[in-house]
């Protein structure tokens, strides 16, 4: 009986606590194990967060000062992090120091890490829906067993001092306090029916990636749908510790 | 006889497969020949192979078979359609005839993709001719912007037989991808064939 | 019989009728440009836009063209001295669709298609106007707060604001803002606002407002050209012929004989290559009745015009109807006249001799085309034809 009680407690403590433990997705290059230890020079990308506003009549509108102060909490929250890595030095990466073909690089590398972190997300991690939801699954799992994407060699033209770059994406769309009141409204009605029913929150997804600066290969790739309000620092601050939970040790030669 | 409708729409549910083939998006095992209307291909290991629902209006109306990558549709695509010369495309109101040259034919295509509102600064790579399927057509290699702005190119094969026009076609990003994946494309070009 | 609460509504509704009022007055009427909040997040998200549009690859860019269409338009809205005013510039896109539209912060976009159908100066007058006024009568903040307020979602708007790139949604050029001035449009009342302002700063700026009707009467000629479901100036066609007799009332109204610049030759002088480059974007959408009909017109102005000839050349090879073979080679041929080294129409002259069955004159068009462009993309067929006729 005292063990039982005891497991019950300890779980109770597990789910309570659950979220300081919880990590998010991550997917790593076959080649990550041997490259890690020669990483010690990492350039932070600017962070590229996009944040929305949804509101009641289902209008979604972006918030650019949301957005500009995300990136400064991020950016901040990193920092901090990455400083308690004694073996890594990590620098802000300056896009308006580069060369106009640097900046072209540059550009495109953006465009394309879009396209292929929107490829990672969609396909190289195991979402399987189910029969009755009638949806194509779009795990691959040849992609997942072997998780090798890349930016191209193009990349080592931005810089000769960095070994690998950090680029942080990220959206988030917020209800406005219009849409909440609707959204509780729909759920308390909703569970009056019996019926099960999502609050219309919004969506959210921050994802990181470390990319190899020298052959562009995304050599870790993390992502979390939990929805931080990177407007406040604190909240930036644990998505940081959420992305470095997973971040395998760099830059210590065996 | 209410019992009698729930338990037909249960078998008419359990039966869909009867009454219109589903989309499916399947991993190509080693060299797998993949055959619908007459052609077939042969897909290489790792690939993801897509076959659009019977019922999939845009894909009917275009001629899609099939569809294959290995990352994800954005960063490389293959494609195999087949419709008939009568059919419409999407961006010109031009049509083909039965006796056009390949020269015609593919100017057309490219015209097609040069009316897409949505590509900008398309660039002919080079546009000659090739066989596909055994018979005559031609091979055009391109560059556009995508609505995004990154830089992509394309290799289109095609030609008119039976009645039809058929067109392989390959899309990447140029940066990385497009010349990652050329040869494969290449090889699964060698293997389109008609199967009667 | 007083009803108090009824009073209190009605001075609600006037309190806030005066407050938008205040807050929406027209830029141009008080010395300064104050935005209300939610109007800044708009001009800030038009930025991102604009940038967008600018780097796309889309705009035309030919500074003889943007000079003119700006000087323009600095006659039908001259700088105000000493006073802060909207910040006007006019781009032009490369689109064959009849568009324009203006964001909130002063940038109008025309279309070269619009440009290409546009017959005097005093038109794009008429033109600028209009699309002027939905910046400096703020219509686009007005039109987002309706939509905000009503339940009846913009799911255009929202469906176009889409969160880039993480799940494969690349990021579109023309982002809701432009959709919504290029595409959906704005309410009828705005629209007529915009028609009425319009017109007025195009006569103050000296010309004849006879020519406003003449844009759109011609614009409505031109529809009938074209596909049923382009979006277009007017935002939809049901409201073509409404705003075209709207536009005459007022005309009639206020300018019945008034008179005033046109400027139809300064016009074609500048816009001739627009016009051409225009009609290469239609041949290949398939356009061709819209292609001989304006590269008539060039053609009866600049006779001896080579790229004219070629293209339309091009337009008579696509055509199906007796004669129309005769009359490309015809054409083919006044292109190398009026300029021997360009390549395209000896291969067009070549690829027409060989069809009616001229195999050396066919060959040595050929070879010509290849000696004039030898990096040509097409090369390759132009090789097998030569292999197979010898």
């Amino acid at each position: 009986m005292r063990h039982r009680i005891l497991h019950l407690i300890f779980a109770l403590v597990v789910i309570l606590l659950a979220p300081a433990f919880v990590r998010g997705e991550m997917q790593g290059h076959p080649n990550l194990a041997a490259s890690a230890p020669f990483i010690k020079r990492i350039a932070l990308f600017p962070p590229q967060i996009e944040m929305f506003e949804l509101g009641a009549g289902g209008s979604q509108e972006k918030m650019d000062d949301w957005g500009q102060a995300a990136v400064v909490n991020v950016r901040k929250a990193l920092a901090t992090e990455f400083s308690k890595r004694e073996h890594l030095h990590v620098t802000d990466f300056e896009p308006d120091r580069l060369t106009p073909s640097q900046r072209d690089i540059y550009n495109e590398t953006l465009l394309l890490y879009e396209l292929v972190s929107g490829a990672i997300v969609r396909h190289a991690f195991n979402v399987q829906y189910a029969p009755h939801q009638h949806k194509l699954s779009p795990f691959f799992p040849e992609k997942a067993r072997n998780f090798t994407f890349s930016l191209g060699k193009e990349l080592s033209e931005l810089a000769s001092d960095v070994d690998a770059y950090l680029i942080v994406l990220g959206f988030d769309q917020r209800s406005s306090t219009g849409r909440k009141a609707l959204g509780v409204g729909r759920t308390l009605v909703a569970a009056a029916l019996g019926v099960v029913a999502v609050p219309q929150g919004g969506g959210n997804l921050f994802t990181a990636a470390l990319i190899d600066a020298k052959t562009g290969d995304i050599l870790w790739f993390t992502k979390t749908p939990k929805p931080y309000d990177l407007r406040e620092p604190e909240e930036a601050s644990k998505l940081a510790l959420e992305f470095m939970m997973d971040l395998p040790a760099l830059g210590q030669t065996p | 006889m209410i019992l009698l409708r729930i338990v037909a729409g249960i078998l008419m549910l359990s039966l869909g497969g009867c009454v219109g083939r589903s989309a499916q998006l399947v991993p190509a095992g080693s060299q797998t020949v993949l055959s619908t209307d007459q052609l077939e291909a042969e897909w290489p290991q790792g690939w993801m192979t897509f076959r659009p629902a019977e019922k999939d209006e845009e894909a009917v109306k275009q001629g899609l078979l099939f569809m294959a990558t290995r990352d994800g549709f954005g960063l490389q695509t293959m494609r195999l359609n087949k419709r008939p010369l009568d059919g419409e495309f999407k961006y010109t109101q031009k049509k083909l005839s039965a006796t056009m040259l390949p020269q015609e034919v593919a100017a057309i295509f490219l015209d097609d993709i040069r009316s897409h509102p949505d590509i900008v600064e398309l660039k002919i790579v080079e546009n000659g001719p090739a066989t596909l399927a055994g018979s005559q057509g031609f091979r055009a290699n391109y560059t556009y912007r995508s609505k995004s702005g990154l830089l992509r190119q394309a290799v289109t094969y095609g030609c008119i037989d039976k009645g039809m026009l058929i067109t392989l076609g390959f899309d990447a990003p140029k940066r990385h991808y497009f010349s990652l994946d050329l040869p494969t494309f290449e090889q699964v070009k060698d293997t389109v064939r008609w199967t009667s | 019989m007083r009803h108090p609460i009824s009073f209190q509504l009605l001075a609600l509704m006037l309190c806030a009728c005066l407050v938008e009022g205040c807050t929406t007055a027209p830029f141009g009427s008080r010395p300064d440009i104050t935005l209300d909040e939610d109007e800044q997040r708009l001009w800030k998200s038009v930025l991102e836009e604009e940038r967008r549009l600018d780097q796309s690859g889309l705009l035309y860019t030919d500074p003889i063209v943007t000079d003119y269409v700006n000087s323009v338009m600095a006659k039908v809205f001259p700088p105000r001295s000493g006073q802060h005013s909207l910040s006007v510039e006019v781009k032009v896109l490369k689109n064959p669709l009849l568009n324009a539209f203006a964001f909130p912060n002063g940038k109008i976009y025309v279309h070269t298609g619009m440009l290409a159908r546009i017959q005097s100066e005093a038109q794009l007058a008429t033109l600028l106007g209009h699309e002027l006024t939905h910046a400096t009568h703020r219509h686009t903040i007005q039109e987002l707060r309706g939509i905000r307020r009503t339940s009846a979602a913009l799911a255009t708007f929202q469906v176009l604001t889409l969160p880039f790139g993480v799940f494969g949604a690349a990021a579109t050029a023309l982002g809701g803002v432009g959709y919504m001035g290029a595409v959906t449009g704005y309410s009828r009342g705005k629209e007529r606002e915009a028609d009425e302002v319009g017109l007025d700063l195009m006569v103050q700026a000296g010309y004849s407002p006879q020519e406003a009707s003449m844009l759109f009467e011609k614009l409505k000629e031109d529809l009938a050209l074209r596909k049923i479901d382009e979006p277009f100036f007017f935002g939809s066609h049901p409201r073509v012929q409404e705003r075209i007799d709207s536009f005459k009332e007022l005309v009639a109204d206020k300018y019945a004989s008034r008179g005033g610049a046109v400027e139809v030759d300064r016009y074609y002088h500048i816009m001739t290559p627009l016009i051409v480059d225009n009609s290469e974007t239609d041949l290949a959408i398939g356009r061709v009745a819209l292609v001989r009909r304006d590269l008539q017109q060039i053609l009866e102005r600049q006779p001896n015009n080579a790229r004219a000839h070629f293209l339309m050349g091009e337009a008579f090879h696509q055509g199906h109807d007796v004669g129309d073979e005769e009359q490309a080679e015809s054409h083919y041929r006044q292109a190398i006249e009026a300029d021997p080294r360009l390549a395209d129409p000896h291969r067009g002259l070549g690829y027409s001799l060989l069809k009616r069955g001229d195999r050396f004159g066919g060959q040595s068009e050929l070879r010509r085309y290849l000696e004039l462009a030898p990096q040509a993309a097409d090369r390759g067929y132009v090789e097998q034809a030569l292999k197979e006729q010898s």
